[in-house]
């Protein structure tokens, strides 16, 4: 993982902190084996998935003590599902000890520009470790103009750069594609959440988890494209956590494969698990020159 | 015999019958240099054959035929890299081959003469001769016809003569898909409609579900997820949508069927070819053929059908 150490601080003896110290321990698995840190893009399939997703990512923002920030432009009918969601998974948010930590902010007060900037510095002045966003970003309700949506990525790009800030940015399935799917995956750099799939850049690439189909695949397409264009000698792609991947799928490797190759670099396929071997095998991706695939085995 | 594609096949009814026509094409391409024969056929044929070939047989490669488990797809995937490994620019291979199944497995029989008309395409590539033995005594008129119909020459007393009946690949395999009529099943186990990509996941889901509850074990299920999750993309991409997808037990196995609700032309070579290193397309119905015991691609009204059969091969 290359979350940076200051976003592992430890937190600061919160009362809240026995509380959910039980659920950190024995639902981890639910933040998945990625680190939810940085700045994400997710793509849910419906409202229900999308509401599930920013419950987990909020709730372990509180779980880590976390200033925890929630902009949804109906922001009037954000905070009753939001508290009713935290509740039903054993998280009061009106508990002695949780008020403040969790903000829910109307548009005005967040998306304008510099606002972002301001939120997060108001928090880390409060004493907060961390800031951790989660915000909808998606055009296709047109409330966010094109102009709008890029320059508040920017910032908050360069906020979860720069500060200990995470950032999970939601868009619309449907309305998120072409050029718009590769922009959007370009730069949320630490990573996409699909329905199916989750992406998080790594030291020497990006650690893959879930299932990749034809659903997905021009999503993992833009996701690689950008590690692929910024990598070095070899772009590792860890597929440990990676429990399908298709015909497409392969063929989104390849394409990338061949991008790697015309800058002499090459694709590192580590860890793949047995249906996944079984595929790049059938598919003979293993035989490709600039394709190494790495089983698991003994680590350096 | 000169190099070249040239595809033949023996029709014999006896051992005697068998060396007379293959002994003379034996010795043309041992005479050339940097060329090597591979015999593929049951160690019985082997045998024979050995005798009837003298000292011949010496210089023959023998190789065992791909394991009986394994699906026509597979089998003859085998033979062509077992090709490949043994050509290059200057050293060349003659295959001599009999690998049929016998009538007992009809669809895997129809299977096999499907990969009869697929080699006028695929081993052209290596100008390398392939003679296929089939034996007239165990075989019924209409299989002897299809095997006329899926060679372009048929070799009698040694010499190679022009088949008659011979059909173009194509032809031959939209004919095979158009006359195909599949038996519905009794009792359907799985039942999936699908009309966007999204759902494939669900499906999966379903289907490995239902072929571990039948005893499959983890990879062979994981084989039978991937190859029906590869037609239906395929349907959905490039079919008429709903996609539908069902399952059901046979006595050997369980099968899959996808269907759409097209009946348009398909291309008939979908997925018998490996696909090229740079080819953007066409490797999810070859992923479905390497994976399935038996691929039957039927385009009978009301629809364009592909059934998928997969061998119980129960948890180790």
């Amino acid at each position: 993982m290359t979350t940076p150490a200051c976003w592992k601080q430890s937190s600061i003896g919160s009362p809240l902190e026995g509380r959910w110290k039980r659920s950190v321990l024995g639902d981890d698995s639910s933040s998945g084996p990625l680190g939810s840190d940085g700045h994400v893009l997710l793509l849910p399939a419906s409202e229900s998935e999308r509401r599930a997703r920013v419950v987990e990512w909020v709730r372990r923002g509180l779980e880590r003590s976390e200033k925890v920030i929630y902009a949804e432009f109906d922001a009037g009918s954000a905070q009753p599902w939001l508290s009713n969601a935290l509740g039903e998974s054993g998280v009061d948010i009106t508990a002695p000890g949780a008020r403040g930590r969790l903000v829910v902010l109307p548009p005005a007060e967040f998306y304008a520009p510099g606002e972002q900037v301001d939120v997060v510095e108001r928090a880390l002045g409060e004493g907060y470790p961390a800031v951790r966003v989660a915000a909808e970003v998606s055009t296709a309700s047109g409330r966010l103009a094109e102009g709008t949506y890029q320059a508040y990525e920017r910032e908050v790009e360069k906020l979860c750069r720069t500060r200990p800030v995470s950032a999970l940015c939601q868009y619309d399935r449907k309305a998120t594609l072409g050029s718009q799917l590769a922009e959007a995956a370009a730069i949320h750099y630490d990573g996409v959440r699909d329905t199916l799939l989750q992406t998080s850049a790594t030291v020497n690439g990006v650690a893959l988890a879930g299932q990749v189909d034809a659903s997905n695949a021009r999503l993992l397409d833009a996701a690689l494209r950008v590690a692929a264009a910024s990598c070095a000698a070899s772009l590792e792609l860890d597929v440990a956590g990676l429990a399908f991947l298709d015909a497409a799928g392969c063929r989104v490797l390849l394409r990338v494969a061949d991008e790697l190759r015309a800058r002499r670099a090459r694709l590192v396929v580590v860890s793949p698990q047995p249906p996944v071997v079984r595929t790049l095998s059938v598919l003979e991706l293993d035989r490709v020159p600039h394709i190494e695939v790495r089983e698991r085995g003994p680590g350096p | 015999m000169t190099g070249g594609f040239r595809h033949q096949a023996v029709l014999y009814g006896s051992v005697d019958e068998l060396a007379t026509a293959v002994t003379p094409l034996l010795h043309d391409t041992l005479s050339l240099r940097d060329s090597t024969v591979l015999v593929v056929t049951s160690s019985a044929n082997a045998e024979a054959m050995r005798g009837e070939l003298g000292e011949l047989a010496d210089h023959l490669e023998w190789l065992d035929p791909a394991s009986g488990n394994s699906s026509p797809a597979v089998r003859f995937d085998t033979l062509l890299r077992s090709l490949a490994d043994r050509s290059d620019g200057n050293r060349r291979a003659h295959i001599v081959h009999e690998e049929a199944p016998g009538e007992d497995y009809p669809g895997k029989l129809r299977e096999y003469l499907r990969y009869e008309a697929v080699t006028n395409v695929v081993f052209a590539a290596f100008r390398t001769p392939v003679l296929c033995l089939w034996d007239r005594r165990r075989y019924s008129q209409g299989v002897l016809d299809a095997v006329r119909r899926t060679h372009p020459e048929l070799v009698q007393d040694g010499h190679p003569a022009r088949s008659p009946s011979y059909a173009e690949p194509e032809h031959y395999l939209a004919e095979s898909a158009r006359t195909l009529e599949l038996a519905s099943p009794e009792m359907t186990e799985v039942w999936h409609e699908l009309t966007a990509l999204t759902a494939l996941a669900g499906l999966r889901q379903s289907l490995q579900h239902w072929a571990r509850g039948w005893g499959m074990g983890a990879e062979p299920s994981e084989d039978l997820v991937t190859a029906a999750h590869e037609v239906a993309a395929n349907g959905l991409e490039h079919g008429a949508a709903p996609v539908w997808v069902r399952a059901w037990r046979e006595r050997e196995g369980l099968v899959c069927e996808v269907g759409d609700g097209g009946s348009g032309p398909i291309d008939p070579l979908a997925g018998y070819r490996r696909p090229a290193a740079g080819q953007a397309r066409g490797r999810g119905l070859w992923l479905a053929r390497q994976l399935a015991d038996l691929v039957e691609v039927s385009t009978h009204p009301p629809g364009t059908r592909i059934r998928l059969h997969f061998a119980h091969r129960p948890g180790t």
